[in-house]
């Protein structure tokens, strides 16, 4: 295998030289029929007759000759770039014709490119998403709207109530008007999305984190209420003086101002939304 | 590349190697009289067909050139075996002794 390649390789090398290689082929062939010649001639023959017999011993010189070159170089190259030379000789003598044809061949490339690039993107390729498959979008039907966008209050009932989804999220189109590096505005789109919006889509951030449902509530509820707890008693302590045998450390008081308190946050929260639950949305956005 | 009436395709390379060895540093036209002279009139070699042989064998690494002058001071191109080159001989004789033997026995056989 070894003088295989080695053979590859050197036909590669043959491209080159060409010209040279030719040269020293021809001087090789005239030595060969000269001695050739001359061995008719020391038995005998005269110089014109020895010289004539000569080549029959030798054979065909233009045949070896392809045969040398055919052995020498790559052949499928070879022939290509000679192909090659006469087509670019033909299309420069009529430059109308290869003008036009190459601006064809580029409006017919360019917008097939285009159309291909968007094809791919639009309906070919998956989406880039995990599990693009059992990705669904949900509308809700209306007599008039074969889908309508749901409302935000209706999304979190679906959301609450679903059972046959792996999981919900909401997304809304907008748009935020941005500053670049050298102050002129500029209008980008935008979405306005669910906290479980990327967990739905199953793409993750590079780095950090993307939302997480209420967390942001609840530390500012936990330090709201140790703020809450931290003033009361301090305020309590100052008042001490002021009330009559009443401590603010006695179980009993801290048990009922704490049951009392949370009756009216109770009542001040549950009756608006019972009011609100028992109305009709329509009727209530209308008087907003 | 189409072969000789007379000589296969391989068999050539074979006598160019084998001649070579034999013989030492000699030109297109010195290993061409040498095979006829081997041969002893068996062969009708068109003399040319060495030069595409003698490339192919030097594109393999079997054997090397030089340019010289030739014994009437012409300008030619001598060839020398190398040790690549005499492996292969060696390879090829034992090959071609071995399919001898078969065919011969091979022939033997007919009752």
């Amino acid at each position: 295998m070894k003088a295989v390649l080695r053979e590859f390789i050197s036909r590669v090398i043959g491209l080159f030289g060409r010209r040279r290689s030719d040269t020293g082929l021809t001087d090789e062939i005239r030595t060969h029929l000269d001695l050739l010649t001359e061995a008719h001639v020391r038995v005998g023959m005269p110089l014109e007759a020895a010289r004539a017999a000569a080549r029959p011993d030798f054979g065909g010189v233009e045949q070896m000759k392809d045969q040398y070159r055919e052995q020498r170089g790559l052949q499928f190259l070879e022939t290509l770039h000679q192909d090659l030379r006469y087509e670019w000789r033909l299309l420069y003598r009529s430059p109308s014709f290869t003008i036009a044809a190459m601006l064809i061949l580029a409006l017919g490339i360019g917008a097939t490119t285009g159309i291909f690039s968007l094809v791919d993107v639009a309906l070919i390729r998956p989406l880039p998403f995990r599990d693009p498959d059992r990705l669904v979008m949900l509308w809700e039907r209306m007599p008039r709207f074969a889908r309508n966008r749901v409302s935000p209050l209706t999304f979190l009932d679906w959301n609450e109530q679903n059972r046959t989804f792996a999981s919900m999220a909401a997304v809304t189109s907008s748009s935020a008007t941005l500053t670049d590096a050298g102050g002129a505005p500029e209008s980008i789109p935008s979405q306005n999305v669910t906290a479980g919006f990327f967990d739905v889509l199953g793409v993750a951030p590079i780095a950090r984190r993307t939302f997480v449902e209420d967390d942001f509530s609840v530390k500012v509820a936990a330090v709201g209420l140790l703020i809450g707890v931290a003033a009361s008693l301090a305020l309590v302590c100052s008042m001490e003086s002021l009330l009559f045998a009443v401590t603010p450390f006695d179980p009993m008081t801290f048990a009922g101002a704490s049951a009392l308190l949370a009756l009216v946050a109770l009542a001040a929260c549950a009756l608006p939304a019972i009011r609100a639950a028992r109305s009709d949305p329509a009727v209530a956005l209308r008087q907003e | 590349m189409a072969p000789d009436a007379d000589i296969p395709y391989g068999t050539l390379d074979l006598m160019v190697l084998k001649t070579l060895d034999a013989m030492g540093p000699l030109h297109g036209y010195g290993i061409a009289r040498r095979i006829e002279q081997v041969a002893q009139g068996s062969l009708a070699l068109n003399q040319g067909t060495i030069y595409p042989a003698l490339l192919r064998l030097e594109q393999k690494g079997w054997i090397t050139s030089e340019w010289g002058a030739s014994e009437n001071n012409r300008r030619a191109r001598f060839y020398e075996i190398t040790r690549a080159g005499k492996k292969q001989l060696a390879a090829e004789t034992e090959s071609w002794e071995r399919t001898v033997e078969i065919v011969t026995r091979m022939l033997k056989h007919e009752p």
